[in-house]
């Protein structure tokens, strides 16, 4: 005679609930145990909380790039308005901010004498290429009228400050090459108005490098290795910033006159 | 004392997937419609059209299948428009006089809408949900959406395993427990019979039978190949399946020389399935996230050693004795299947037509099917408010 199907094994028969499958129990399907149903439930294992000091602190990143973006346009106010020499900008401001963040570098990481090599090798062939590019980006945008290029800029820049990579974390739209290529293509609208001077647009492109692609990641280390430093490090910054934007009357500089001449020396002008 | 008289229902079973499609949700619905029958109910079910296959078609046992001329659209499923279904899936409730509509798989569209309009005409819903899903990323959060609109009108869920209750409970934000039911999935064990000398003497075969992707946990596979055939040189593998990360593994046979040791079969039709399992002593699951395995199942009632990561509801399927779990990890499946291998090279393992045995009387379709007809006789007792107010009400509770 077949064995009835379903009945179930004796050895698998008990009279308690429990949470298998094959085991038969006297109770309902849809029988609720109060003890282990959810049991395992786990809320918010992941979630990060952050302090205020801490969202604080760390807002100062966007700081930081914001003013390295507005440090850069106002040296190429600077640099169009005359109010600096070149040769000053080039040798004193340039050159020496390189060798100290260099030597800086230098003794926070001890590096191979086979690496710094390869490291100057890299500034030196960087140089050289730039300095041979430098006079055909000279005329690059001779046709194209200057509101253009401004608006240009402007996008450009804010593209950068948008899809900049804050945090190094995984952050959807951060993408460094991104941002670096649009701050380059601003900068390089901007270093192509100098037609008269090629220097001006070697030295304007060697600052937007060292603006744009060295000093985040110099910020970045610094802000992986000494987080506590990162107030101090924004408000640098800031101040740099501060300092070039009180020497221009902002007011002034807000009146477009395209028929001044650049060289009348009262007359502070974008343009 | 005389038979209270039984009720007789008659079901429609809705999905997006059924024959020719085989799987386990196909296989599922037309096990228990089956069984249905067999408890003389009436049951008809309604899928979408797969290729020329359109129209009304019968199976065995006089299963009425409809073949709705909807084309699938993305995933096997059709394109969700509620109203166009209307016309044709009212005609056909009507028609056939159903009284309990039962919607199978939360990635089903079709069966989603069915729900709507069978509510619409006042009968009965149930509502089985066969996967586990996430809660974090976006498609999730969309689609748990859906199915709380879904399951707010459900009058009964029912879910394969302890764990795709909790985890129904809380995607589909449903206010009462006790309205999931837990019934398995079954094995049919007349098919899935062991057969011991097919396999090789002298070797010890691992099988792999699953889709090669992500989600079933190939990664895992791809590490552990490696290790094993080095670590035992009598250890084979045969993988049937195929899928996106096919390639990986035969990388791993080019690269680790393992061209007799590895044997990809690619894609096997089903009915090939028993005599792929038979071939070896090891079955080995490395999924990464699981509700239900009937893979399991099958392979434990042809007589192999399962050895299975332990995720989802898989924990719950066998007792200890013929399953051997580990953590999803390289290293730790390593250890087990290292474990099941001394066990079959010393005789230490159950025989196989005892497992066979046990197998047959812990899960069949028969009481799938009587479970299942009482949660009918269940529903079709209740009686619900469900004037238009009321709706209104629950529609708004929603969101």
């Amino acid at each position: 005679m077949k064995k009835q199907q379903g009945t179930g094994n004796q050895k698998y028969r008990q009279n308690t609930w429990t949470k298998k499958l094959f085991i038969r129990h006297p109770y309902p399907d849809n029988y609720v145990d109060k003890k282990t149903f959810l049991s395992l439930k786990r809320v918010n294992v992941n979630a990060r909380l952050y302090t205020y000091s801490e969202a604080v602190l760390y807002s100062g990143l966007l700081l930081q790039q914001l003013s390295a973006v507005v440090v850069f346009v106002f040296i190429y106010v600077y640099l169009r308005n005359n109010l600096v020499k070149i040769e000053n900008l080039a040798y004193f401001v340039t050159i020496p901010t390189f060798i100290l963040a260099y030597l800086s570098k230098l003794i926070a990481i001890k590096q191979t004498l086979i690496e710094t090599k390869k490291d100057l090798g890299n500034v030196l062939k960087f140089v050289l290429f730039t300095y041979g590019l430098s006079p055909i980006l000279n005329s690059l945008t001779e046709s194209i009228s200057s509101d253009t290029i401004y608006a240009l800029v402007a996008l450009m820049l804010i593209v950068n400050l948008i899809f900049y990579d804050y945090d190094s974390s995984e952050a959807t739209i951060a993408s460094k090459t991104f941002s670096f290529n649009a701050a380059l293509f601003a900068c390089v609208c901007l270093a192509s108005r100098f037609e008269n001077s090629s220097f001006h647009t070697f030295t304007l492109l060697i600052l937007a490098f060292m603006i744009f692609a060295l000093f985040p990641e110099y910020r970045r280390y610094i802000e992986n290795h000494y987080p506590n430093s990162i107030g101090i490090v924004t408000f640098i910054c800031f101040f740099i910033c501060l300092t070039l934007m009180c020497s221009i009357n902002i007011c002034m500089s807000l009146h477009f006159d395209y028929t001044s001449d650049e060289k009348k020396n009262n007359s502070w002008s974008l343009g | 004392m005389p038979k209270k008289d039984k009720k007789r229902h008659s079901i429609c079973m809705v999905s997006d997937f059924f024959y020719p499609n085989m799987g386990g949700v196909e296989s599922h619905i037309f096990q228990l419609s089956q069984c249905l029958l067999e408890l003389s109910h009436k049951v008809v079910v309604i899928t979408h059209m797969y290729n020329n296959r359109n129209g009304v078609r019968y199976m065995t046992n006089g299963l009425k299948v409809y073949y709705i001329p909807l084309v699938p659209f993305y995933n096997q499923c059709v394109l969700p428009t509620v109203l166009t279904t209307l016309p044709i899936i009212r005609d056909i409730l009507i028609r056939e006089q159903i009284t309990i509509v039962h919607g199978h798989s939360a990635f089903s569209v079709l069966a989603e809408e069915t729900l709507y309009h069978a509510k619409l005409l006042g009968l009965k819903l149930v509502y089985t949900d066969h996967s586990l899903f996430g809660f974090a990323d976006a498609s999730s959060i969309l689609t748990n959406k859906l199915l709380e609109c879904g399951m707010s009108i459900s009058d009964h869920v029912i879910c394969v395993s302890n764990t795709c209750r909790e985890n129904t409970f809380l995607r589909a934000n449903i206010k009462d427990p006790r309205k999931i039911s837990v019934i398995p999935n079954a094995v049919d064990s007349s098919i899935f019979t062991p057969e011991p000398n097919t396999a090789p003497f002298n070797r010890i075969v691992i099988v792999v039978v699953s889709r090669l992707v992500y989600r079933k946990g190939t990664d895992l596979l791809i590490g552990i190949i490696p290790e094993i055939c080095k670590k035992y040189p009598n250890v084979d593998f045969l993988i049937a399946g195929s899928g996106p990360k096919m390639v990986l593994i035969e990388e791993i046979k080019d690269r680790y020389k393992l061209h007799d040791r590895v044997t990809l079969l690619g894609s096997i039709p089903n009915q090939e399935v028993r005599n792929c399992l038979v071939k070896g002593h090891i079955f080995l699951n490395t999924s990464l996230t699981e509700a239900f395995c009937i893979a399991i199942l099958e392979a434990a009632s042809c007589g192999l050693q399962v050895v299975s990561t332990k995720v989802g509801g898989i924990p719950e399927i066998l007792p200890n004795s013929m399953i051997t779990l580990c953590e999803p990890s390289v290293s730790d499946l390593i250890t087990k299947v290292e474990f099941a291998i001394k066990r079959i090279k010393t005789g230490d393992k159950i025989d196989s037509f005892m497992m066979h045995e046990e197998i047959r009387k812990m899960y069949n379709w028969r009481d799938v099917a009587k479970r299942t007809e009482k949660v009918y006789n269940l529903i079709s007792e209740m009686n619900e408010k469900n004037s238009l107010i009321d709706k209104i009400i629950r529609y708004f509770k929603l969101f």
